[in-house]
C-alpha cells in the first residue's frame, strides 16, 4: 500500500468521526469569538487605509521633485537670459537652518527669494551667485563680492519645500561667462629666497594687491606664477615668519619677472607667570582654643585678593564638617560689618573680641558655639574642613580640610590634598595662608591658592605666628599672586611667535617672539590682561614679564594682524571691525581685535573710515572664545567714490538700473540706482585710477551717454554724471477675481499703446508682420495665485485688456475687459479686473 | 435514558448588542467608503492632470525651442480662447521644414503637424495661452496652461497651472 492510500484511510477515518458524532451539538460561534474575529479583520482593513497615505506619499515624492526641477530650470533660464553684468553676485546672505546640519547658503540680497504655490506645494526658491575663477585642479575657486570681476560667475538655485515633515530640496548650478571678458593675457613669475642665505622660500604667498584673486604660492624651488588681466598691480610677498615685500606698481602688457628676499624675523623668548584673583580665600583657622580670659575661642579669617568690596552679610558664610561628621553651615548670629574690602580681612568668631599674640580684636561677625574641636578635645577629633561659599547659590568661593595622619582620618573635603597633618589641628595652633610660593610674609596679603591645601596652608604654634588675626578694619596688604591661571593663552602680537599656555603653575615662557617691543596678551578665556609690552633687539633676546595679573574679564576671542599700504608700510589710525567690534590699528598698522566667537568677516578701514583707501573684508575667520586668531593681514589700495544719477528725461528718476564700474576693462564694483535714481559706487573695488561707468540696461533700453569716464584720485567723492535712459520698463500688476475668488485658471491680460478692436474684442494675431510693426503689444497670462505682473516701456498711456474663458458645457465663454493705464519708468501701476 | 443536551441559543442581550455594533458598521460604511472612494478620485485626477501638465509642457517646449522664431504665429481656432494657438516651422533631424501647431479645441490640446488633423495630446485643457511678453522680441515666448478634471459629482477640482518661457533658439 503506497503513501496516498495511508493518507486517503486516514482522512476518511477522521471524517467518519465527525459523522458519528453528528448527535451531539456542533459547537457555535461565541460572541467573544465574533468580536475577537472582528478585532482581527479591523486591524487588517485600517492597515490597508493607513496604506493609502504611504501610496500617496510615494506619489507625492516625484511631484514635488519634478515641479522643483521646473522652476530651478526656469530661474537658470530667467538669469542666464540677463546680460552678465545684470546677474548681480550676493553681497549679503544667511544660512537656511531647515537643513542642519547640512544648510545651504542663500542670498538675502540683491536677489532675495521667491516663494510660490504650484501643485499645492509651496515652493521656496532662492539663488547664490559669486566671482569665481576655474583652478588647475578642475575645480573652481570662489571669491568674495568685493573682489573685481573674475569675468566667470557661478549661479546656484535652490528651491526647497516641505514634504510632509521633512525639508527637501533641488539644486542646480550653471555658470555664466561674461562674453567680453578680458583674457588672463599676462603673467607674473619669479622666485622667492631667504634673505642672507639663498635659500628659496616654499608656501610664501604673491598675491596682486588691485585684484586679491590673482596670487600664487611658491613651490619647494621658491618659484611662483600666476596669470592676471593685463593693467597696473603691485605684488606683494608674505610668509609667516618673515618681514613682507612689496613690488614697485608694473604696468603689464604680457609678461613681468619679480624676484623676491624676504628678511627672516630674529626672535627671543617673553617669560613670566599668570595670576588670577576672582574670589574671597579663607586665610586663617583657629580651633578652639583657650584665651587669657580662660574663653574658649575659635575663628575663622578671610582674605579678599580681589579689585572689589564684597558683601558678606547675609551674602557669604562657612560650612564645616569633621571626619565622620556631617556637612553643616556654621549659624551665624550676628553680622557686626557688613562687607570686606579689597585687599582686606573679614573676620568670622564664635567671641566677639579674639585675643591673640597680645593683641584684641573685634570680630565681624559672630556664632556662639564651639564648633571646630581640636586634637585636645579627644575622642579622635583633629581632621576636619572648613568651606567659604556664597549663600544665595551654594557656589563654594574656597576650601581647606586638614589630616590627622596618625589616626588613618582624611579631610573630609579639601582643594587637591588635604593640609597634611600627623595629629590634626591642635589648640593654640592657627592655619595660615601663605602670601606666595616663598611661605610666610607678613607685609603680603594671605592669597596663594593653588588649590592644593597642603601646597597653600601652613600650621603655626601661637608663640611662632607673630601677627594677631586681621578683621576688616585691619589695613589693607598688597596681593602678590592669586590663583595660577593654568592653561591661560599667552600670545603677543609681533605675528611671528604663536601662542603658548601657562603651566599649572602659572608661569609660562613665549618663545619666538619677534625682535621689537610688542604687547604681551594673557587670556583665561574669562579674564584677559594686557601685560604690558615686552621685547628685545637682539637676536636671542629674554626677558621677564613677572607676575601678571588676568583682571578684565573677557567674553571675546582675539583675531590680530597687520593693516598696511601697497608699499608695504604699516598704517596706523585704521578702523578694523568685525561683528560690529571696533578697533584701530596702531602706528605700525598692527591691531588686536577682540570679536565674538564664532566666525566672522573681519574688515579693514571700516566703513571706508578713512576715505583715501578703500574698505577691504576677509571673510571666514574664525574667533575661539579667549584664543588668538594670527595673522589677518589686510593691504590697503587707496580708493574713492564714484557717484551718479540715472534719470528717464533729466527729471524723473529711474530707480534699480545697476550701474558698473570698469577699469581696464574689469568690473570693479557696481550698485544700483536707488528711488530717487542716485547710485554711488565705492567699497573695496574703487581703488584711485581711471573708470568707465557704464549702466546694465535691459534689452530696448538706451542709455545717453552710454559710458561716462573718469579719473578717480584718492579719498575723492566724484559725481561721474548722468544717464538718460530712454525705453525703460515699467510694470503694470493687479488681481484676476471672480466675483471674490481669485481666478487660478488663468487669465490672459494685454497692454498696448494702440487700441485693439472688433466684436468680441480679441487679441490680434501675433505674426512675423505683428512683430516687425509699430505697435507694441505686451502680454501676460495671469498666475495660480490669481495675480498678473506685465512688464511694459515707461512713459505711456496703455490700454489694458483681459479675457476670461469659462466652461459652462464644453463650448468656451470668453467675456473681455478693458481699461487704461498711464505707467512711468520705474514704475508700478496696479490694475485689477473682476468677472 | 438518555436526555438530549439543550442545544444553548444566543440571549436576547447577546442579539440586541450584535445589531446595535452592526448597525453603527453598517451607517458608517458608506461615508466611510465614500471619502475614500472620493480621495482616490481627485488623487488620480490630479496626478493626472499633473502628468498631462508636464507632458504637454514639455512637449510644446521641445518643439518650440527648435522653432524659426520668424515662423511663429500666435492665434487661435475659431470660438476658442484667445492664443491659444501657436503655428510654427521647425527644422527636422533630416533637415527638412515641417509646420507644427499646437492648439486647443474644446477641453483638448492637439499637435498637429503640416496642416493634418490634429493628434490629441491631452485631456482636460481649462487653458492655454502663448504670449510674447514683448511682441518686438521675438526669441522669448510665455507658455501657460492649465489643466482641469472635475472629480466626484461636481466635487473637488483637480487643478494644475504651469507657466514656462522658452527661449527660441532659431
Amino acid at each position: 500500500m503506497g503513501l496516498m492510500s495511508r493518507v486517503l484511510k486516514a482522512y476518511r477515518a477522521a471524517a467518519g468521526g465527525v459523522s458519528r458524532a453528528a448527535g451531539s451539538p456542533r459547537p457555535g460561534v461565541t460572541l467573544v469569538e465574533l468580536m475577537v474575529a472582528t478585532a482581527i479583520i479591523s486591524i487588517g482593513v485600517l492597515g490597508m487605509v493607513g496604506s493609502f497615505n504611504y501610496i500617496n506619499r510615494g506619489i507625492q515624492g516625484p511631484k514635488g521633485k519634478s515641479l522643483a526641477n521646473n522652476l530651478a530650470q526656469e530661474k537658470i533660464e530667467v538669469l542666464k537670459n540677463k546680460s552678465y553684468f545684470r546677474v548681480l553676485v550676493s553681497t549679503a546672505t544667511d544660512f537656511d537652518h531647515n537643513f542642519d546640519p547640512n544648510a545651504y547658503e542663500y542670498d538675502v540680497a540683491p536677489n532675495g527669494s521667491e516663494t510660490m504655490n504650484v501643485g499645492g506645494i509651496n515652493f521656496t526658491r532662492r539663488v547664490l551667485i559669486k566671482k569665481v575663477t576655474e583652478v588647475s585642479g578642475g575645480g573652481l575657486a570662489r571669491f568674495a563680492y568685493t573682489v573685481p570681476d573674475t569675468g566667470l560667475k557661478e549661479v546656484v538655485v535652490y528651491v526647497s519645500w516641505l514634504e510632509g515633515s521633512s525639508w527637501k530640496k533641488v539644486e542646480l548650478r550653471n555658470l555664466l561667462g561674461n562674453p567680453n571678458r578680458t583674457n588672463l593675457g599676462a603673467a607674473f613669475s619669479g622666485t622667492v629666497l631667504e634673505a642672507g642665505t639663498g635659500i628659496p622660500i616654499e608656501g610664501a604667498i604673491i598675491r596682486a594687491q588691485e585684484n586679491p584673486a590673482r596670487y600664487d604660492i611658491t613651490d619647494a624651488a621658491g618659484v611662483y606664477s600666476f596669470a592676471c588681466e593685463p593693467g597696473q598691480y603691485t605684488l606683494q610677498a608674505t610668509k609667516p615668519g618673515y618681514f613682507q615685500s612689496v613690488s614697485p606698481l608694473y604696468t603689464i602688457e604680457t609678461t613681468q619677472v619679480h624676484d623676491f628676499t624676504l628678511t627672516r624675523m630674529v626672535s627671543g623668548t617673553v617669560t613670566g607667570s599668570a595670576w588670577l584673583r576672582d574670589h574671597l580665600v579663607i586665610s586663617r583657622i583657629v580651633g578652639s582654643s583657650v584665651n587669657n580670659s580662660g574663653y574658649y575661642q575659635e575663628y575663622v579669617e578671610i582674605y579678599n585678593p580681589t579689585t572689589w568690596t564684597w558683601t558678606v552679610n547675609g551674602d557669604i558664610g562657612l560650612k564645616f564638617q569633621k571626619a565622620g561628621g556631617e556637612k553643616a553651615a556654621i549659624g551665624i548670629d550676628l553680622y557686626i560689618r557688613d562687607t570686606i574690602p579689597s585687599q582686606g580681612y573679614y573676620l568670622f568668631a564664635n567671641t566677639g573680641t579674639v585675643s591673640a599674640v597680645g593683641a584684641n580684636v573685634d570680630a565681624d561677625a559672630t556664632w556662639d558655639e564651639n564648633i571646630i574641636p581640636v586634637v585636645e578635645d579627644g575622642g579622635g577629633e583633629g581632621s576636619a574642613a572648613v568651606e567659604l561659599y556664597r549663600i544665595s547659590d551654594g557656589r563654594i568661593l574656597d576650601q581647606v580640610g586638614w589630616d590627622r595622619n596618625n589616626e588613618g582620618k582624611t579631610a573630609p573635603f579639601y582643594e587637591t590634598d588635604g593640609y597634611d597633618q600627623d595629629i590634626g589641628l591642635q589648640m593654640g595652633e592657627t592655619f595660615v595662608r601663605h602670601p606666595s610660593a616663598a611661605g610666610a610674609n607678613s607685609f603680603y596679603g594671605p592669597a596663594y591658592d593653588t588649590n592644593d591645601n597642603d601646597e597653600d596652608i601652613e600650621g603655626v604654634t601661637s608663640a611662632a605666628i607673630g601677627t594677631p588675626p586681621s578683621n576688616s578694619l585691619s589695613a589693607a596688604k598688597p596681593v602678590l599672586t592669586g590663583t595660577p591661571a593654568a592653561g591661560a593663552l599667552v600670545f603677543a602680537n609681533d605675528s611671528l611667535s604663536s601662542s603658548t599656555q601657562a603651566a599649572l603653575s602659572g608661569s609660562f615662557s613665549l618663545a619666538s617672539v619677534a625682535t621689537g617691543y610688542w604687547t604681551l596678551y594673557i587670556s583665561s578665556g574669562v579674564s584677559l590682561s594686557t601685560g604690558g609690552v615686552y621685547g628685545g633687539t637682539a637676536s636671542g633676546f629674554s626677558v621677564s614679564a613677572g607676575s601678571v595679573l588676568l583682571s578684565s574679564d573677557t567674553a571675546f576671542g582675539f583675531v590680530s594682524g597687520r593693516v598696511t599700504g601697497t608699499d608695504g608700510a604699516g598704517l596706523p589710525g585704521i578702523k578694523v571691525a568685525a561683528g560690529g567690534r571696533q578697533t584701530s590699528t596702531l602706528a605700525d598698522g598692527r591691531y588686536i581685535l577682540p570679536a565674538d566667537p564664532g566666525e566672522q568677516t573681519v574688515f579693514a578701514n571700516y566703513q571706508t573710515d578713512n576715505p583715501d583707501y578703500i574698505e577691504i573684508s576677509s571673510a571666514g575667520v574664525v574667533a575661539s572664545l579667549g584664543a588668538l586668531t594670527p595673522d589677518v593681514d589686510f593691504v590697503l589700495v587707496t580708493g574713492g567714490k564714484l557717484r551718479g544719477w540715472v534719470t528717464t528725461n533729466g527729471t524723473d528718476p529711474l530707480p534699480n538700473v545697476p550701474v558698473s564700474a570698469f577699469k581696464y576693462g574689469i568690473e570693479q564694483g557696481n550698485s544700483i540706482s536707488g528711488n530717487d535714481g542716485y547710485y554711488l559706487i565705492w567699497g573695496s573695488g574703487i581703488s584711485t585710477g581711471t573708470y568707465e561707468v557704464v549702466p546694465q540696461l535691459e534689452a530696448g533700453e538706451t542709455p545717453l551717454p552710454s559710458t561716462h569716464t573718469v579719473t578717480l584720485s584718492a579719498g575723492e567723492d566724484l559725481f561721474v554724471g548722468t544717464f538718460t535712459v530712454s525705453g525703460a520698463m515699467g510694470n503694470l500688476t493687479g488681481s484676476v477675481k471672480a466675483g471674490t475668488a481669485g481666478i487660478t485658471t488663468g487669465v490672459l491680460v494685454y497692454a498696448t499703446s494702440s487700441t485693439i478692436t472688433g466684436s468680441p474684442v480679441m487679441p490680434p494675431t501675433i505674426d512675423a508682420a505683428a512683430r516687425a510693426g509699430s505697435v507694441i503689444y505686451y502680454a501676460v497670462s495671469s498666475n495660480a495665485q490669481g495675480m498678473y505682473t506685465l512688464p511694459v516701456r515707461g512713459g505711456y498711456t496703455y490700454n489694458v485688456y483681459a479675457w476670461y474663458t469659462t466652461w459652462p458645457n464644453d463650448t468656451p465663454t470668453v467675456t473681455p475687459r478693458q481699461t487704461t493705464a498711464t505707467v512711468a519708468a520705474g514704475e508700478t501701476v496696479v490694475k485689477d479686473f473682476s468677472w | 435514558m438518555v436526555t438530549p443536551r439543550r442545544r444553548k441559543g444566543y440571549t436576547l442581550m447577546e442579539l440586541m448588542v450584535v445589531v446595535a455594533i452592526l448597525g453603527v458598521i453598517v451607517s458608517a460604511a458608506p461615508r466611510l467608503l465614500n471619502g475614500i472612494y472620493r480621495f482616490s478620485r481627485l488623487s488620480t485626477a490630479r496626478l493626472e492632470i499633473q502628468k498631462n501638465a508636464r507632458a504637454a509642457l514639455s512637449n510644446i517646449n521641445r518643439g518650440l525651442r527648435q522653432a524659426q522664431a520668424s515662423s511663429v504665429v500666435i492665434d487661435q481656432l475659431s470660438g476658442m480662447p484667445p492664443h491659444s494657438r501657436i503655428t510654427f516651422d521647425r527644422y527636422k533631424p533630416d533637415g527638412s521644414i515641417e509646420t507644427v501647431s499646437y492648439y486647443q479645441a474644446g477641453k483638448v490640446l492637439y499637435l498637429s503637424s503640416q496642416g493634418a488633423t490634429g493628434k490629441k495630446v491631452a485631456d482636460d485643457l481649462r487653458y492655454l495661452a502663448f504670449t510674447y511678453p514683448k511682441s518686438d522680441d521675438e526669441s522669448i515666448i510665455s507658455i501657460s496652461v492649465t489643466f482641469e478634471r472635475a472629480t466626484y459629482e461636481g466635487g473637488a477640482k483637480a487643478l494644475q497651472m504651469a507657466v514656462e518661457k522658452v527661449r527660441v533658439m532659431n
